[in-house]
């Protein structure tokens, strides 16, 4: 049957036709977000405290409209870049078919569980003590 | 496909090259700071939940094997973002030129390493 089907159609069915310049789209865009973000959450981990914070401090810090947003957009931002970018490793180096996609499979579970976690608990801080 | 092809990654087979070494530590490091993310979404439990979960991670930060996981992380952060300013760079077709590429791999491996040195000395001065 094959025979029947364009180049086209074939190089479709045969990987990341199509989708690929997505992936480079999206790895670019949010690694330069977290360049610029994570220059700014460096600053304000240093300014709030170099010896460690207690739970009264570290509340007050992810409550705080700036900081808790930027804690929120950074840690989105950084699960997206962290999906598409550990991916290309499991790509590379699990060479098992079988494993590979359960390895693709566990680092989704893991991005986005980590993600939901931690924006849970951040907005819990924000608004819900 | 024959059993008996290599299979990536390539770290034997050849020479070392500062391109190469830059790439591997790229890669060695988005995983180290995968590692990081599962930290901090952690301590963002703990600081939402306090309590037991709070007082551990406290006391990890406070130790010396906190300290060097921070030191890693810091130092993995700046090279990741190093890395992909040579990233945006060479998408725009800029740096490609040998003598360039090498350059820039020094550079980011040099100015991370004192990026990281710097914060950890300013630090060292706010709690000492």
């Amino acid at each position: 049957m094959t025979q029947f089907r364009s180049a086209r159609s074939l190089a479709h069915g045969a990987g990341a036709a199509g989708a690929g310049t997505g992936a480079f789209f999206w790895e670019r865009l949010t690694a330069a977000a977290l360049v610029v973000l994570g220059a700014v959450l460096l600053v304000q981990l240093l300014c709030l405290s170099a010896g460690g914070v207690t739970l009264v401090e570290a509340r007050a810090w992810v409550a705080a409209p700036f900081s808790g947003g930027l804690l929120l957009l950074f840690f989105l931002i950084a699960m997206i870049n962290a999906y598409l970018c550990s991916r290309v490793l499991i790509e590379d180096y699990v060479h098992v078919p079988a494993l590979n996609l359960l390895a693709l499979i566990g680092l989704l579970v893991l991005t986005v569980g980590l993600g939901a976690v931690a924006v849970v608990s951040v907005l819990r801080v924000m608004f819900g003590q | 496909m024959g059993k008996s092809r290599p299979l990536s990654p390539h770290l034997t087979v050849y020479r070392p090259l500062i391109g190469s070494y830059t790439s591997i530590l790229h890669r060695a490091s988005s995983a180290a700071l995968l590692g990081g993310l599962v930290f901090m979404a952690a301590w963002l439990l703990a600081v939402a939940q306090g309590g037991a979960l709070f007082d551990v991670l406290s006391a990890l930060w406070g130790s010396v094997v906190g300290k060097v996981m921070l030191f890693g992380w810091t130092f993995c952060a700046f090279f990741y973002a190093a890395q992909w300013i040579r990233h945006f760079a060479w998408d725009l077709g800029y740096g490609f030129e040998l003598d360039t590429a090498r350059l820039t791999g020094h550079l980011a491996v040099a100015g991370s390493a004192a990026a990281t040195v710097l914060v950890w000395l300013y630090i060292a001065m706010r709690a000492g």
